[in-house]
């Protein structure tokens, strides 16, 4: 069974039986529509939509690319703030940069590199995404569309250059880079956000979404915006 | 600027992620300064592959002998003999996926079931070409290659086999190919191939490749297997079957199989190889000759072909590894689960109350009531 649609089954699972509701909480999702987002990765790998006819073609796979893409689109629209929404900006545009240099500079054989390319590109997605973003809102935009904004730097190149050639994004559907990329990112927010946390005891994080709560519940969100700048907390807690 | 300042930090982290996900960067192309050279414990040359070479790959001669790379100096493998090796396909073994097996006995698929079905050809390396016929070792987008898989489709059509050959590029020869041709193999893929072949050349001197099989004058073939990769028991085990046909039916066409890391997509389907036909120094009509002949054995392997093996059946089923797979998927679930669990609890006593009280819910996150 291929790695994508592993990982994908996993997610379900874990989203089925209510394990995962915490990182659905913090992305703005039920388990009701993240399952049905999932549903959708694996039914839309079937489909293609040709969005710019041969000889240079650009394809888009609904499970792989559009799916993840409208899936960002509506967590990044639930988020709010304007702050989360420049910081995200500039995490995906980041992560795009790294994702395509890293193509361009990589060795061209996998057996150069730690990792096979599939997940190296995830794993470097995931990474920037992470470091870029620290939420797991945050993490997940950067990671799914920086790898789709790859793949259409890609495109723009060969329409410049006039070569014929085929940029699918997320052609391999379930086992795409891009797919792998967003649950890798969020796995890695959690993971890294909840060892960070244990290694700082604990305490601090759980004080300050007190805190944090207390100053929504009075209704200013200033204050909120204030503590978390001061705090430099909470970006690893969404 | 706070703000700024770790977008500065991220994007500086991530270019060193980069640099160290590598052994060396800025190197677009295969190996044109040079090829490695496979030496067995006498020192004697048993291989040459402008494939990156990592300690641990596995080449398997075309006698059967079985070797190991130990270590690497230069342009040189130093390599461990680990004696003859059996072409009959490899069973499940011991280990958590046999468990599996005995459970689930009717997950073997038996190879009868790909009748029917057409080969898919595809080219990672659309660029690959033949000096002496094209004029260069690299075209942008039309490589002699795709003449060279365009053969291996004629021949596999006059024996009756359905084929779909992929004339996608996959240029620039950069690391992003492999990432671009998981798409094309997704949607060839989708069509349902009993076996799909990513057809590349090698870069290595032209005598490597050279072969006389059946009186003409053809390019030897290898066959890789990437070792990162859950089906490499069921690549494996393909290579291996048309490794047997062929050295029964046309001997000295191929070189070897080559267990390269990496996983060249291999882990989408069970019957997935990259084959290496002849060299840059060959001449392309050599190797589409040496491919023709290559693509003879494919029936048999397949169980489809109309003559009966001559000194051995083909296999009637083959296990595919899938079972392994997924064994290994369950045993990392669970170990990591247990990890993400110690490290929500804190400590082992902690973790042992949880799971005695049975608090999952609490523990993975979900409100307590």
């Amino acid at each position: 069974m291929p790695t994508g649609l592993i990982a994908l089954i996993v997610v379900t699972v874990l989203v089925y039986f209510g394990l995962a509701q915490r990182v659905l909480d913090r992305m703005h999702l039920t388990d009701k529509q993240a399952l049905f987002f999932l549903a959708l990765m694996i039914v839309g790998a079937y489909v293609n939509l040709t969005l710019w006819p041969p000889p240079t073609q650009l394809v888009i796979n609904i499970g792989g690319g559009l799916v993840p893409l409208f899936l960002a689109g509506y967590i990044l629209s639930r988020a709010g703030t304007q702050h989360e929404w420049s910081r995200t900006a500039l995490a995906t545009v980041i992560t795009a940069g790294a994702v395509y240099t890293a193509g361009r500079l990589l060795p061209a054989e996998p057996g150069t590199m730690l990792l096979d390319p599939t997940y190296v590109y995830a794993l470097i997605a995931g990474i920037t995404g992470y470091l870029s973003g620290r939420s797991r809102r945050g993490s997940f935009i950067a990671a799914t569309v920086g790898v789709i904004l790859a793949d259409v730097i890609y495109f723009v190149r060969l329409l410049a250059t006039g070569t014929p050639g085929r940029a699918a994004i997320g052609g391999a559907g379930a086992y795409d880079t891009v797919v792998l990329a967003g649950l890798l990112s969020v796995l890695l927010v959690e993971v890294i956000g909840e060892t960070r946390e244990k290694l700082a005891g604990g305490s601090e994080e759980e004080l300050y979404e007190h805190r944090l709560r207390g100053i929504q519940a009075t209704g200013s969100g200033r204050d909120a915006e204030h503590l978390r700048e001061r705090t430099g907390k909470g970006e690893g807690r969404e | 600027m706070k703000v700024v300042n770790r977008h500065l930090v991220a994007t500086v982290l991530s270019l060193l992620i980069v640099i160290l996900a590598s052994a060396t960067t800025f190197a677009h192309q295969e190996r044109a300064d040079g090829y490695y050279s496979f030496l067995d414990p006498k020192g004697q040359v048993i291989f040459q592959t402008a494939l990156e070479v990592s300690i641990g790959d596995e080449f398997i001669a075309e006698d059967n002998s079985h070797y190991r790379v130990t270590r690497l100096e230069k342009d040189k493998a130093y390599c461990e003999y680990l004696g003859k090796i059996s072409l009959r396909p490899q069973e499940e073994g011991s280990g958590p996926a046999a468990w599996f097996s005995v459970l689930f006995p009717f997950r073997t698929s038996p190879v009868s079931a790909v009748r029917n079905k057409a080969v898919a050809i595809y080219h990672t390396h659309s660029d690959e070409s033949y000096v002496p016929s094209d004029g260069s070792a690299s075209i942008y987008g039309q490589g002699g290659i795709f003449k060279v898989g365009r053969a291996m489709a004629s021949r596999l059509k006059q024996l009756g086999l359905g084929v779909i050959h992929s004339t996608t590029s996959h240029d620039p020869h950069d690391a992003m190919a492999y990432t671009r041709s998981r798409r094309t193999v997704a949607e060839l893929l989708r069509r349902r191939p009993a076996a799909i072949f990513d057809v590349h050349r090698d870069a290595v001197p032209r005598e490597q490749y050279v072969a006389t099989v059946k009186g003409e004058n053809v390019t030897k073939v290898t066959l890789v297997v990437g070792r990162e990769n859950p089906k490499i028991k069921a690549n494996l085990n393909f290579a291996k079957q048309l490794k047997e046909i062929n050295d029964r039916e046309n001997p000295g066409l191929i070189k070897g199989i080559f267990l390269a890391r990496g996983g060249y997509n291999q882990d989408l389907f069970d019957r997935a190889l990259l084959i290496e036909v002849g060299t840059h120094e060959n001449t392309r009509e050599a190797a589409e000759r040496g491919v023709k002949l290559f693509a003879e054995s494919v029936p048999r392997a397949l169980g489809v072909a109309g003559t009966p093996a001559r000194t051995q059946p083909a296999p009637v089923t083959q296990r595919t590894g899938s079972w392994t797979a997924l064994a290994w998927t369950l045993v990392l679930l669970i170990v990591g689960g247990a990890a993400y669990l110690y490290l929500s609890t804190g400590s082992w006593d902690e973790l042992k109350r949880k799971i005695q009280r049975f608090e999952f819910m609490t523990l993975l996150g979900q409100k307590k009531k």
